[in-house]
């Protein structure tokens, strides 16, 4: 059914003519022929211009840009900025914003490097931010479709914009065709549009548009989780570049450090008149000053003195400081001085009954002798007038008589009147309440401050706080090289260590997991992969290289390098001259401080010294190998407790230790698989003397297990050998076998050959194997005479005498634990577990950014499709037609 | 629920509707109910004869000059929407109901209105689109008036909305618009007509050959103005070949004007053609009249346009093209935020003028039909500021839509809301016209008579139904609907405009002559840079411009003019409004203390000034 306009008289009428016509009108749509304007006004060229792709002007809008947020910022700030400057705050105040956060989230942690990667981690969201559209998107689509849809413009007044930021405001006509990639011709050949067709740039331009507003909308869908995976992959890559940097760098100021606190405590000055004062003497003396006007300083006030003064030191040091400061104060009223403490609450308790005779009497003494809170008021504002005893006060043996006086006349008073007999027996009560007072109000001694106390407490305090100012600078220098942290010395060439063996001995994620998982299949599988590598004399080299190499990268950032002085020495030298010039100084002071002394050295001042003469002998000295117990000047124990000093430097080698067995625990491991890859070798006289390989095999086995898994506290179990003490001799001798003519007082390790060759020539590695033989040695020398481990000690003891040759400190359970290290299973078992979870994170977060990456470059190959193509054709044809 | 007296609603479209047919036999097959509209045409001429001699030709003397006027700046100009010009709106509802019998404005009852016009000093009439709207989804319930459903009839005439032709008058349409035109031209005064710039929906499916079409056939609709579609100006835009068809439709526009004796055209949205397409057409009319004007609505440089289906907007490049004059971006005058921003827009134009040919100009478009009313950026005052601002500045001639001399809000109740009466129509889906609930209506036996409804077009599932929302946009000369006559009420905003028009008049030499430098003057103590000032010198006269810019607050500050001596006697040109300002003459500057919107304007004894401000002096090309 036809539709009927309402009014379709209207549209379809036409004017009756009225006026005369002065020409012939010719219908306009029959007008045709192809109008040509090359004679005509052309529009003028757009103001602005494209931005070519170039280094030069790469930097220079780097700068302009800068410059114009500034000036945005600025506009911003005084309510000015226009649109455009607005949208460049936007990412200003991105950047900003990030930076906040980031700075905040840097003063939650005091781990430097993670302080840094706070940072890092900002640096990184940014950059993928931006380098994730020129990757995945920008770069492929102008390979594909032959211009930069990131293509930025400098608009009439200035302004840098992207071309086509927004689909529907696109500066086409800047596209002068000054380069290729500007040339809509070139373009549209690129994207196969046929040079005939009608309009030809337009469709240029439309595809153009349509393929920047599928890219565009392709990297808001996909930027979502492109950018944080990329930004969290590239922390990831940069963690260790970062964290090695980061290490170097604070290596070389932490020397710095170590090396200025060296000289400091070596030239400390005795004297004690040229002491100075520091912040712990100022405000040990602003509380003491307060005090002088009173004479005694209140108990509360004298703990609140020591933790002040005692602050940081051990409990054995803090105690003895504690002790001597309690004794400066009371001794300075003892004599003719003597003075007691007298304040409300020392009266009232003083009025106790504390003799199981007084207590008998409780009852007759309440009744007619104990005096009520009125008297004992009257008693005091007569003998001290002007006493303020809330705060209490100094009395002296007079005043203290005076009041025991007065307390008797006010009791005289109540028991005058009684009867005779009863009067006597009062009296008697009486000198005993009496006594009872007095004795109670004379144990309350006084804390006497006095100027000579003062005086002695200043110097004390000058030379704690010099103490530690050092002390402060000595722990940061120790923390970074010992500490656990993951960004000191030794914990960053532990994962380095870690790193290394794990990617040598190759395991599969699936491996990895299992390890993680089950100890038994750690056991199984590095067994498998150390007996492969000790057949492959390739493989077996270049894993003894890397890890040689790591542990001699780690003495040299430890101690520095070989040509200097030990840094490590130095810091050590320096905790010992901290220490000792402070006992010094102490000691200078008179004998006021004898216990504090004692706690923080422990050794005769007059004679105390340094006596580390070499590096060499030094580093014997970390690993615990000072063949003469009583060379060593360092003594653990002072009943019990090790002085402040000695701790300190037992702290140092105890962890230098533990870390060091670790790695060489590893060495020896391959080593031992070395030697036993061939039976032959492995003990050929034990062969003959045993009549086959067999025992020498179970020896080899025995030996594996042993290396891989025993630790000090279950040998018996993993030895298996209770009841074969032969055999366990032949497998100590073997497993921990000794180079001949070693010097017996310092037994060293016989490494295979293929150890030494593949441990390289530098003389930090074959300084690396030369600890690793005194290493072996130690522990043939120890392990197996010890007598704590093992049922039958003589028949487990392969030379008992040896242990006479060492001190008692470096027999102890504690001792063998650092010595033997980290089993290789325990070891394989956590490195498996962190490798396998870096490893999970980054293939999840590897495949995330993959496929991201893989459907953003797939897409882009369906974008810009013609719709109808055939309409192209047909213009073809019509314009052709023309 | 549409209620409507179908009677009373149907034979007034049919009296609105009624072609001007000179045969009134014509007439008669059109509607069913001749009768009834033969008694409502005849109720209707009684009440719509406007007592002019009608004129073929023209019988006196007359030449155009507007080109002349335009390029000295001394063209004064008001737009009108003639059916809405002397609009009779007997119950004051603010639209024009012809049921009950008010009418809309006609070229006839338009002629009672020019010596209004004369008399508040305009010189030129920007008669705003006068062919017949597009009805087809159209906006309002008369069809826009850019939205035009022909330019001209078969026999090469201007297509005249029937609306604005006086249906008692023997006299053709175009005989009736001649008639206006003489009697502008008899008074002096020029008449621009609106060049719309595309097409009604039922003009592109009808011709096609002259349409904008998208590669896989879609049409092209101007982004936000979706009751028109674009003409298509290129034949291939690549190898910039034009359509042949739509130039010649073009030129034959041109034709049918001068043959009026229309003295200009002012081309809507010129963007919307290339340079070139204009670069053939306005040297074509100056082939058959050299004065014929030709004023673009163009604004301002733009890299690229935001208007989906738009070209870009290039002042400059129009005016190399041929344009006299163009808007330019005085509408935006209340949103620069200091005065700085307006003198760097009148240097912007002066630098502009010095590369092209001299002449070339701006209009003072404080306000154009496609901008809110002045009233609502600051009430009375502001537009007496504008009117003061736009009279004194340099390359420019000033711009008025009619209404603003009694300050117009264009506020009309009616606005969004539905009509009894319309001509326009949607068409919908089936779907949607169940939805609406018009559907019931629909199938009632009485369904298409009573409610005009068409048969449905099962075949192509629409349906056509009559469009009654009066669709406005708020504070907008309504272009949409039959509305009032134009005005508000604050006639002094007349007064002003009066008295300045008529000062500007009488010292063209200052604000009009090419030769008339515009020196930026310095301020001091202004410290939000709301103070306008600035000197026209010219053959040693000068006079000073102050103006306020804020219309909320007083602003004081220090004017420095150089060489003005501190005896200087500062008598106001313009007309005086608002509240008092205070002045103080000092030796080289004047002190003021603006009321809020004021402006005044002081002719001083400064015979140096140009020399004294050196570097701050700007001339249009001469």
């Amino acid at each position: 059914m036809a539709i009927h306009s309402i009014q379709s008289n209207v549209e379809n009428t036409k004017m009756q003519p009225s006026l005369k016509q002065r020409r012939d009108v010719k219908p306009y749509l029959e007008a045709a022929g192809r109008i040509s304007t090359e004679q005509n006004v052309k529009p003028l060229p757009g103001q602005g211009h494209l931005i070519h792709d170039n280094p030069v002007s790469s930097v220079k809008y780097f700068f302009k840009d800068i410059n114009y947020d500034l000036k945005s910022l600025k506009n911003g700030y005084n309510g000015t900025a226009n649109d455009h400057q607005l949208g460049r705050l936007n990412d200003v105040g991105l950047k900003l914003g990030g930076l906040s956060i980031a700075a905040y989230l840097a003063t939650r942690t005091t781990n430097p490097k993670a302080r840094l990667m706070e940072f890092v981690g900002l640096g990184a969201f940014l950059a993928s931010m931006s380098l994730y559209p020129k990757i995945a998107i920008n770069k492929p689509a102008r390979i594909i479709h032959g211009f930069d849809i990131d293509k930025q413009y400098i608009d009439d007044q200035g302004r840098k914009k992207s071309v086509f930021q927004d689909s529907n405001y696109i500066p086409f006509d800047l596209y002068r065709g000054e380069k290729k990639s500007e040339d809509l011709d070139v373009i549209g050949d690129r994207m196969g549009i046929p040079r005939d067709i009608v309009n030809r740039h337009d469709l240029i331009k439309e595809q153009m548009r349509k393929i920047a507003t599928q890219n565009n909308t392709l990297w808001m869908l996909t930027a979502g989780l492109a950018t944080p995976a990329m930004a969290g992959l590239a922390s990831c890559a940069l963690e260790e570049p970062i964290s090695n940097g980061l290490a170097h760098y604070r290596n070389a100021k932490y020397n710095n450090q170590i090396e200025e606190v060296y000289n400091l405590t070596k030239n400390m000055d005795l004297k004690t008149s040229s002491l100075k004062e520091n912040s712990l003497s100022k405000d040990v003396v602003k509380i003491l000053n307060k005090y002088q006007k009173e004479g005694f300083l209140p108990e509360t006030e004298l703990d609140n003195l020591i933790d002040i003064i005692a602050k940081d030191f051990d409990k054995a040091t803090k105690d003895s400081l504690e002790s001597d400061i309690r004794r400066l104060f009371e001794t300075s009223s003892k004599g003719a001085n003597q003075t007691y403490l007298f304040n409300t609450e020392i009266f009232a308790d003083s009025l106790n009954l504390s003799t199981k005779d007084l207590k008998a009497r409780k009852n007759v003494i309440d009744k007619y002798i104990k005096i009520s809170d009125e008297e004992l008021k009257s008693v005091v504002s007569k003998v001290l007038p002007e006493a303020d005893l809330s705060k209490g006060r100094a009395i002296n043996s007079q005043e203290l008589d005076n009041i025991i006086n007065e307390v008797e006349k006010v009791i005289d008073k109540k028991i005058t009147s009684l009867e005779p007999e009863a009067k006597a027996f009062l009296e008697r009560t009486k000198k005993s309440y009496l006594l009872n007072i007095k004795d109670k109000l004379q144990s309350s001694k006084t804390l006497v401050v006095n100027e000579e106390v003062i005086n002695i407490i200043n110097k004390l305090s000058m030379i704690l706080g010099d103490f530690r100012a050092n002390q402060s600078v000595i722990e940061k220098c120790q923390s970074f090289k010992f500490a656990h942290a993951p960004e000191t010395i030794i914990a960053n060439y532990s994962g380095k260590f870690e790193r290394a063996f794990l990617k040598e001995l190759g395991f599969t994620q699936k491996e990895l997991f299992m390890i993680r998982e089950s100890t038994d299949y750690a056991m199984e599988i590095l067994e498998k992969r150390l007996s492969e590598i000790a057949k492959d004399e390739v493989r077996y080299s270049k894993v003894v290289n890397k890890l040689v190499n790591i542990i001699a990268e780690m003495e040299n950032a430890l101690h520095g390098s070989a040509e200097t002085e030990s840094v490590i020495k130095k810091l050590v030298i320096a905790i010992e001259n901290n220490s000792n010039n402070t006992a010094k100084r102490l000691a200078n002071l008179g004998d006021y401080f004898e216990g504090t002394i004692k706690s923080m050295v422990n050794e005769d001042l007059s004679s105390v010294v340094n006596k580390y003469e070499s590096d060499s002998i030094f580093k014997d000295f970390m690993e615990g190998i000072l063949a003469n117990a009583r060379d060593r000047n360092h003594k653990l124990e002072i009943g019990g407790v090790g002085s402040y000093k000695d701790l300190q430097i037992a702290n140092i080698f105890e962890r230098y230790q533990g870390s060091t067995s670790s790695f060489y625990r590893i060495l020896e491991t391959l080593d031992v698989y070395k030697r036993a890859s061939d039976v032959n070798t492995y003990a050929p006289e034990l062969a003959k003397k045993h009549k086959g390989t067999e025992y020498v095999n179970n020896l080899i086995n025995a030996g594996k297990k042993t290396i891989l898994d025993a630790n000090c506290s279950d040998h018996m179990n993993k030895l298996n050998t209770t009841n074969n003490g032969d055999f366990f001799k032949d497998l100590i001798n073997t497993l921990f076998r000794l180079e001949k003519n070693t010097d017996s007082f310092r037994p060293k390790g016989a490494l295979s050959e293929a150890t030494v060759n593949a441990a390289g020539e530098s003389k930090a590695n074959k300084s690396v194997l030369e600890r690793l033989r005194n290493h072996i040695g130690r522990i043939y020398d120890i392990v197996p005479n010890n007598k704590n481990d093992f049922v039958k000690e003589n028949t487990h003891r392969i030379n008992p005498d040896k242990l006479k040759s060492y001190d008692k400190m470096t027999r102890t359970e504690k001792a063998i634990f650092d010595m033997l290290g980290q089993e290789p299973t325990e070891f394989l078992k956590g490195a498996a577990g962190r490798k396998y979870g870096t490893n999970k994170w980054l293939s999840i977060i590897g495949g995330i950014t993959a496929s991201v990456f893989a459907v953003t470059l797939l897409a882009q190959f369906g974008f810009g499709k013609i719709r109808n193509p055939q309409n192209i054709k047909k213009q073809v044809n019509d314009d052709s037609s023309k | 629920m549409i209620q409507v007296n179908s009677t009373i609603f149907r034979n007034d479209i049919l009296n609105y509707y009624k072609p001007t047919f000179k045969n009134d036999k014509q007439a008669e097959n059109v509607g069913q109910d001749s009768t009834m509209l033969t008694n409502s045409l005849n109720a209707m001429a009684a009440s719509n004869v406007v007592s002019v001699k009608p004129a073929l030709k023209s019988d006196f003397d007359y030449k155009n000059n507007l080109r002349t006027m335009i390029q000295n700046n001394e063209s004064v100009m008001i737009a009108i929407a003639p059916r809405i010009f002397t609009a009779e709106d007997t119950n004051g509802d603010e639209r024009i109901s012809l049921k009950l019998g008010e009418k809309p404005g006609t070229f006839l009852s338009g002629i009672e209105r020019l010596d209004e016009l004369k008399n508040d000093g305009f010189n030129t009439i920007h008669i705003l689109p006068i062919h017949p709207p597009g009805l087809k989804n159209a906006m309002g319930t008369a069809g826009s008036l850019y939205s035009p459903a022909r330019f001209l009839e078969a026999d090469g005439t201007l297509a005249i909305d029937p609306v604005l032709i006086d249906k008692n008058d023997s006299r053709t349409p175009s005989e009736q618009f001649k008639a206006f035109i003489d009697e502008c031209h008899k008074r002096n005064i020029k008449v621009m007509i609106d060049l719309p710039s595309c097409a009604s929906i039922a003009w592109f499916e009808s011709e096609p050959e002259l349409m904008a079409f998208g590669r896989n056939g879609e049409d092209k609709t101007p982004q936000g103005w979706a009751d028109i579609r674009m003409f298509e100006p290129w034949e291939d835009e690549t190898k910039r070949t034009l359509n042949p068809k739509l130039l010649e439709m073009h030129k034959q526009y041109v034709d049918a004007c001068i043959d009026l004796g229309i003295d200009g055209i002012r081309a809507d949205v010129a963007r919307a053609k290339p340079t070139e397409f204009w670069d053939i057409l306005i040297p074509y009319s100056h082939t058959i009249d050299p004065e014929f004007a030709w004023l673009a609505e163009s604004y301002t440089y733009e890299c690229a346009s935001p208007q989906v289906n738009m070209p870009y907007d290039r002042p400059e490049d129009l005016l190399r093209a041929g344009f006299d004059d163009y808007y330019g971006q005085y509408h935006i005058f209340h949103e620069w935020k200091d005065a700085k921003e307006f003198n760097d827009y009148i240097k912007l134009n002066l630098d502009m003028s010095h590369r092209l040919p001299s002449g070339k100009s701006v209009i003072g478009s404080f306000l154009t039909h496609d901008d809110v009313s002045s009233m609502t950026h600051g009430g009375e005052n502001y537009c007496n500021l504008t009117t003061i601002i736009q009279s004194t500045i340099p390359m420019c001639n000033p711009y008025f839509v009619d209404g603003f001399q009694s300050g117009d809000y264009y506020d009309y109740n009616y606005s969004h809301r539905n009509d009894t009466e319309t001509v326009t129509y949607k068409i919908t889906t089936r779907e949607e016209f169940k939805e609406e609930g018009l559907e019931e209506i629909y199938d009632k036996p009485e369904g298409y008579q009573e409610y005009q409804f068409s048969p449905m077009d099962e075949d192509n599932d629409i349906v056509k139904i009559p469009h009654y929302k009066m669709e406005h946009h708020a504070f907008k000369l309504d272009i949409f609907n039959l509305s009032r006559k134009p005005g508000g009420n604050n006639p002094d905003i007349g007064r002003v405009l009066r008295e300045t028009l008529k000062m500007r008049e009488d010292n063209k030499d200052l604000f009009a002559d090419r030769n008339s430098s515009f020196i930026v003057l310095d301020k001091k103590g202004d410290k939000k840079d709301q103070i306008l000032a600035y000197a026209r010198h010219n053959n040693g006269r000068t006079a000073v411009v102050i103006a306020n810019k804020n219309p909320n607050r007083n602003l004081t500050g220090t004017i420095k003019v150089p060489g003005l001596k501190s005896t200087q006697n500062l008598v106001n040109m313009a007309p005086k409004y608002g509240e008092e300002s205070r002045f103080q003459v000092a030796e080289n500057e004047i002190r003021v203390d603006l009321a809020p919107s004021s402006a005044y304007i002081f002719e001083i004894d400064t015979p140096n000034i140009e020399n004294d401000r050196k570097g701050n002096v700007f001339k249009q090309k001469v």
